[in-house]
């Protein structure tokens, strides 16, 4: 049997088709779209994220010494403050966080084959030394310095931390100052001189990282569109199961700290800020005469944080609730259908189209 | 959009359904004229994988479910069987009956291992290559396997090289041509290239039998962080595609050639603009039928670039949005090219005839099935 799908037709050289209402868009309306989701949203993120790692790394070290219990509960707060500060970033994914070895030496998840669990447990069972100074730390594992360790020290062993001069406390304080330096870093090469921020604001001149402004806005754009594909894929879908029996609580985000859900939100405002900012997506979008797809984008966005805001349980429990798994499939049908305007309409509309191969790098 | 789990199993469903409704199965449908020449390449259709055999009015002969998103193919000896890929860090390879419109197997990498969306058959379809990552060590791997055997994996020789990406056989039978990407990547860490500051790529002849390294050919280490990716073989040359790492304020080559004669690897000389228009990357690369002409694609900047096989100068770039996969049309001179929805037959300066297949977007590569 034959599907024929459409007729052939003859074109001349000069293939390339752009939507009419890219065209009312100017060099300057990219650049200014790059710059404010730059300066208003990623730079703000990561100076949280540093200062956070820092006061972290400040708490631990002074609760080794002398774990009283308030000191104890400082640092788990303080872990949460962490936590969610790199979630607010966990949506940039271009840029100096991408240098090698990539995210994953902030966190290294989802851990699929469990490496890193694996290490750990190593680790802690035979005390290994060469995880208490930051300089041989670095050289194990990422698995052991990042914040998923963190959590596996802190969540696994609650009582481990309340004894004095504990190992896991030291390996805790080790792998929140391998943070704090490398979000100090993290923080410098976008804000350096010659950082990152500024090859995407001279983006437009050509820079070492891009070679146009709208390439630039791009990496925006694509960063939106792959953040809310990993909360549907790897977030939600992967935990889910397709049956209450099949749901894999241990598959979520950052179970055993219960805050599956919170990385959630916290990556989604950061979301919500790059399209709703000034001069952000949905400001493009309009400029680009697109009111309508904007209209919608905005719809399910608020769509989005009232349905987060309605679940109260932790998702690790929701996903093998029956009761209450149409919520997360509501949940997740809001984020499939934003990710579909976004990049099914909005790209169009705006001249960005993302290339399923341009984008592969293969 | 790749889809979630539920949007799958619907899709699935329909499929399911369809295939029932629409019985016989699949075959080479009469009217296709045989001079019209038919084309495998993989595709994403409404967010589902497959692999894809196709004539360029857009008849879909056959449509081969894939598990994952799939890259390189590579037809059988017997012209009537070929193999799709998975896209790196993938684990499967499917050999497809290109006749019957079915799934003969699917290959699955070993333990440890995964295959880099690349291979190629001995010239009598016995042994299949494969390039293949050993991700403990990260060693470049060809993988041997015995198609009396259910391809099972009966060897495995370095690659002398990180990252072993496109392979093709010598006409001699005897020699396979290796391009070791150089970039270093581990599956926990996704796609994250690890090594781009000391990548050291390379075009590699080993012996078939053996294993044994022939020649090894390394660029300039000025220009070590173009990572030579994939390759059209022709009688006298090789044409290699290349994708630069390094500053996008540079302008790099993105052609390369493996010239037989002199035995040695030289980069083209690319005018700037071109080097700019192309974005530095070369997706893929082919020869026309007659093989005077190379092609090499760039979809990071929607553009295919021709030039001369004999005397390596550019010709002509014709524009086409996302444009990777290239592969020989059926006449002198002609290229068919993928990008996006749609597939174009083209010549290098003549019109061109384009086709556009439903929520479709093709993948980076193309084979012609003579």
């Amino acid at each position: 049997m034959i599907w024929r799908t459409v007729c052939a037709v003859l074109l001349c050289p000069g293939l390339l088709s752009q939507s009419a209402n890219a065209d009312v868009l100017k060099q300057n309306d990219y650049v200014q779209f790059a710059t404010a989701l730059t300066d208003q949203v990623a730079i703000p993120a990561y100076e949280r994220f540093a200062i956070e790692t820092a006061l972290l790394s400040e708490t631990l070290n002074a609760t080794c010494a002398n774990p009283t219990p308030e000191r104890v509960q400082a640092v788990y707060a303080r872990f949460h403050d962490t936590m969610d500060a790199w979630a607010r970033v966990q949506p940039i994914q271009f840029g100096p966080v991408m240098d090698a070895p990539g995210p994953a030496r902030f966190q290294f998840w989802p851990d699929k084959r469990g490496t890193g669990q694996r290490h750990l447990r190593t680790a802690l069972a035979t005390s290994d030394p060469t995880a208490l100074a930051p300089e041989t730390l670095v050289e194990k594992s990422i698995a052991l310095s990042d914040l998923q360790a963190l959590e596996y020290i802190l969540f696994d062993d609650n009582a481990a931390m309340e004894e004095p001069g504990s190992y896991a406390c030291a390996f805790a304080r080790t792998i929140a100052d391998v943070q704090k330096t490398r979000t100090a870093v993290l923080l410098e090469r976008w804000t350096g001189s010659d950082g990152f921020r500024t090859q995407v604001t001279n983006a437009a001149e050509g820079t070492d990282a891009f070679f146009d402004e709208r390439e630039a806005a791009s990496a925006y754009l694509n960063s939106i569109i792959g953040a809310l594909e990993i909360i549907r894929l790897q977030k939600l879908d992967r935990p889910l199961g397709l049956t209450p029996q099949s749901a894999r609580a241990a598959r979520a985000e950052s179970w055993r700290s219960a805050r599956s859900l919170r990385n959630i939100a916290l990556n989604f405002e950061t979301i919500s800020a790059l399209l709703m900012t000034d001069n952000g997506l949905i400001a493009l979008s309009i400029k680009a005469q697109s009111s309508e797809d904007a209209n919608s984008a905005s719809r399910l966005s608020n769509g989005i944080h009232d349905a987060l805001a309605r679940l109260e349980q932790p998702l690790t429990e929701l996903v093998a609730d029956a009761d209450k798994r149409p919520e997360l499939e509501a949940l997740l049908t809001l984020f499939r259908d934003l990710q579909g305007i976004i990049q099914d309409r909005i790209a169009r509309d705006i001249g960005l189209v993302p290339g399923f191969n341009a984008t592969d790098g293969d | 959009m790749q889809p979630d789990r539920r949007a799958f199993l619907t899709s699935s469903i329909s499929l399911t359904l369809a295939a029932g409704l629409t019985a016989p199965a699949l075959s080479a449908p009469e009217t296709l004229a045989t001079d019209a020449g038919t084309w495998l390449g993989c595709r994403a259709v409404d967010g589902s994988f497959r692999a894809s055999l196709f004539n360029n009015v857009g008849d879909v002969l056959v449509d081969i479910p894939l598990p994952g998103r799939g890259h390189g193919l590579i037809a059988h000896p017997d012209n009537a069987h070929a193999i799709a890929f998975a896209r790196r860090p993938g684990t499967f390879a499917l050999l497809i009956d290109l006749s019957a419109g079915i799934l003969v197997q699917e290959i699955q990498s070993s333990a440890g291992r995964h295959f880099y969306g690349h291979g190629c058959f001995s010239h009598d379809g016995k042994l299949l290559y494969t390039t293949e990552n050993d991700i403990e060590t990260g060693e470049g791997i060809i993988g041997v396997r015995d198609a009396s055997q259910s391809y099972a994996l009966i060897a495995s020789f370095p690659s002398d090289g990180i990252g072993p990406h496109e392979i093709g056989l010598m006409a001699d039978g005897n020699t396979l041509a290796v391009a070791n990407g150089g970039i270093k990547t581990m599956p926990d860490l996704g796609r994250a290239k690890l090594n781009l500051d000391t990548m050291t790529p390379s075009l590699v002849f080993m012996n078939r039998h053996t294993g044994q390294i022939e020649q090894t050919h390394k660029l300039a280490h000025e220009f070590h962080q173009l990572s030579i990716r994939h390759m059209s073989i022709s009688s006298t040359s090789i044409a290699l595609a290349l994708q630069y790492e390094g500053p996008k304020s540079d302008h790099m080559p993105f052609l390369a050639i493996y010239d037989g004669q002199s035995q040695s690897l030289q980069l083209t000389e690319t005018p700037e603009p071109l080097a700019l228009a192309m974005r530095n990357y070369g997706g893929s690369v082919a020869h026309d039928p007659s093989g005077r002409i190379i092609g090499v694609t760039s979809p990071r900047g929607n553009i295919v670039s021709f030039w001369d096989a004999h005397h390596f100068v550019p010709l002509e770039t014709h524009t086409l949005t996302d444009v990777c996969g290239i592969a020989p049309g059926t006449r002198a001179g002609e290229f068919l090219l993928t990008g996006g929805a749609q597939s174009v037959l083209t010549s290098v300066r003549d019109s061109q005839s384009a086709t556009r297949f439903a929520e479709t977007q093709w993948d980076n590569h193309l084979i012609r099935i003579a």
